[in-house]
């Protein structure tokens, strides 16, 4: 992470945001395999909740598009002092892309604990991913200087 | 007014992703809340409903989930002599639901038949809003059977119309004469799924007595001994009747007394409340936690327009009305919109000619439905509160001077 826009807190913050949407999506996909036999109430509670799970997790994903948003929005001043130390726009988005998309697999390998522990299919998550990687894509036109 | 429509145009709005995401979140905790809201209050209408079978000498009936049933040695011969002993040694309440006919009505919905006997609808109590309660002293071919209509029907089935129709369960040409109107929304719940309601808008309502229990064919029979409720009887009554069905069908019943329908409510429901609260409340918890990331970031790309109004004499504590207006608007929105799915899911079960379903209510919604609302607009409120007063204490901690220059 030599020269990137991400400090640890950033880091943090981003993974946890990536980390609570598979977390959700594991947990319903999770709730689904259950065959308990839970009391009616429950059960109608449960479902619906998990009837509307992809438009949930697709509301949950917008965070990415917030903290990408402000992420970039923060950064122009910091973006503007580099290219006046020699850095150009293109190495700096070319680094931004690369971190982020280093971000989103960390996070997607943690998430791959999770999914060990609730023995889910490792592939649950993958979409989530494809999204995320659209969303980076995508911000990386937002990389602009002050 | 105009300083809020100010901030919003120009300082919340010129960040508008922020303020959807804001708004996305608050959805999240409206709809869960609203959801947590109506499964407890259907529950406990529910519970309402049942409690009125909760006295003493009352034993309720309940296939056995372990009871083998043979089909081929059920038939109406033996559970004719099942309600003839019934009718001659106990005292009982018998309510059916849901035989469908093809009687026409202006919302061209399907009519169910529900039967009742006069114990089943003492306990009731069902109300009316036209007309008479029904009587029982009635002969079957001879007299014209005393109905009740839902609200649905009480435009095309007006009091004092009569209909011929072929009854479904005793296959007879019967003359119904409609004696009174059921209040809209008048509902049933399951005995063992308290929120579950049917409503009976489309419904009728026929009184049944020991001449059309014995005129009636298998299907109200067996259908009718699942809820059946014998009143005023002791323990050993109860186990004589039980042993009379097995005898006659092969069917192993339970029979549950009062206090086991309270320990049942108990042990069951208010366990399985307490997890959806407890649910409801951890997803409310981690929502709020974003929603505050989400104004913390918020604040901190808008905090060179806040201080700069702060330093031309923008007083906290007009900030704090301002943020409580905007965030008073995005509720309103959410409200709106969470509103607006309610009266469409509602007004999906009239397209759809869900008779049991279909409900009247202001805008579409039923008192349940207002209630779950109050409700939510209290946790919106909570939540609002909370998230101004961090975001005003933040913006306090940061000097005018270092914010202007940011």
């Amino acid at each position: 992470m030599k020269y990137s826009l991400y400090r640890f807190i950033d880091v943090f913050e981003a993974s946890a945001i990536y980390l609570i949407c598979f977390a959700s999506n594991l947990l319903f996909i999770y709730v689904q395999t259950l065959t308990l036999e839970v009391p009616f109430v429950l059960e109608t509670f449960i479902k619906s909740i998990i009837d509307y799970q992809l438009m949930i997790n697709i509301l949950l994903t917008f965070l990415i598009i917030v903290f990408h948003y402000q992420f970039l929005n923060r950064k122009k001043t910091e973006i503007s002092c580099r290219i006046l130390v020699g850095d150009t726009m293109a190495n700096i988005i070319i680094r931004y892309v690369l971190n982020s998309l280093a971000i989103v697999g960390f996070s997607f390998l943690l998430s791959l604990l999770l999914n060990l522990y609730l023995e889910l299919n490792a592939a649950s998550n993958l979409y989530l991913v494809f999204i995320f990687i659209l969303y980076i894509v995508m911000s990386a036109g937002q990389v602009k200087k002050e | 007014m105009r300083i809020l429509r100010f901030f919003i145009t120009r300082i919340f709005l010129k960040r508008w992703i922020l303020v959807l995401g804001m708004v996305l979140l608050l959805f999240l905790a409206n709809y869960l809340s609203f959801t947590a809201a109506r499964s407890i209050i259907s529950t406990f209408q529910g519970n309402e409903q049942i409690e009125t079978l909760n006295q003493e000498g009352t034993f309720i009936a309940n296939l056995d989930p372990d009871s083998k049933t043979e089909d081929e040695t059920i038939n109406v011969e033996k559970t004719r002599k099942l309600y003839a002993y019934l009718d001659k040694k106990y005292t009982y309440a018998l309510q059916v639901h849901g035989f469908v006919t093809s009687l026409e009505n202006e919302h061209e919905m399907e009519v169910t038949f529900s039967y009742i006997n006069e114990e089943a609808y003492k306990l009731n109590q069902l109300g009316l809003s036209q007309g008479n309660h029904l009587t029982f002293n009635y002969h079957l071919n001879q007299d014209q059977i005393p109905v009740l209509v839902g609200a649905g029907l009480a435009g095309t089935y007006p009091i004092g119309s009569t209909i011929e129709i072929k009854d479904p369960v005793t296959q007879q040409v019967v003359n119904l004469d409609v004696q009174g109107v059921l209040e809209k929304n008048t509902y049933r719940s399951n005995f063992y799924a308290p929120n579950s309601k049917n409503y009976y808008n489309f419904a009728m309502i026929l009184p049944v007595n020991e001449e059309f229990v014995q005129s009636a064919g298998l299907d109200l029979h067996v259908n009718g001994l699942m809820d059946i409720a014998l009143l005023d009887s002791t323990d050993e009554e109860a186990r004589n009747f039980k042993k009379q069905i097995q005898e006659n069908l092969g069917m192993e019943f339970n029979l549950f007394t009062q206090q086991e329908n309270v320990k049942y409510f108990e042990d069951y429901y208010v366990y399985s409340l307490k997890i959806i609260c407890t649910i409801t409340l951890l997803l409310l918890i981690v929502i709020i936690c974003l929603a505050t990331w989400n104004t913390l970031k918020s604040i901190r790309l808008m905090i060179k327009d806040f201080t700069i109004n702060l330093a031309v004499g923008l007083s906290y504590s007009k900030l704090r009305a301002i943020f409580y207006g905007y965030f008073g608007l995005l509720i309103s929105i959410n409200l709106a919109l969470l509103f607006a799915i309610t009266a469409f899911n509602r007004y999906g079960f009239w397209l759809r000619k869900e008779n049991m379903l279909a409900t009247y209510g202001i805008f579409g919604l039923i008192s349940m439905d207002w209630l779950a609302l109050l409700i939510v607009l209290f946790i919106d409120l909570m939540i609002g509160f909370t998230i101004v007063e961090l975001t005003i204490k933040k913006i306090k901690r940061i000097p005018i001077s270092v914010g202007v220059l940011n």
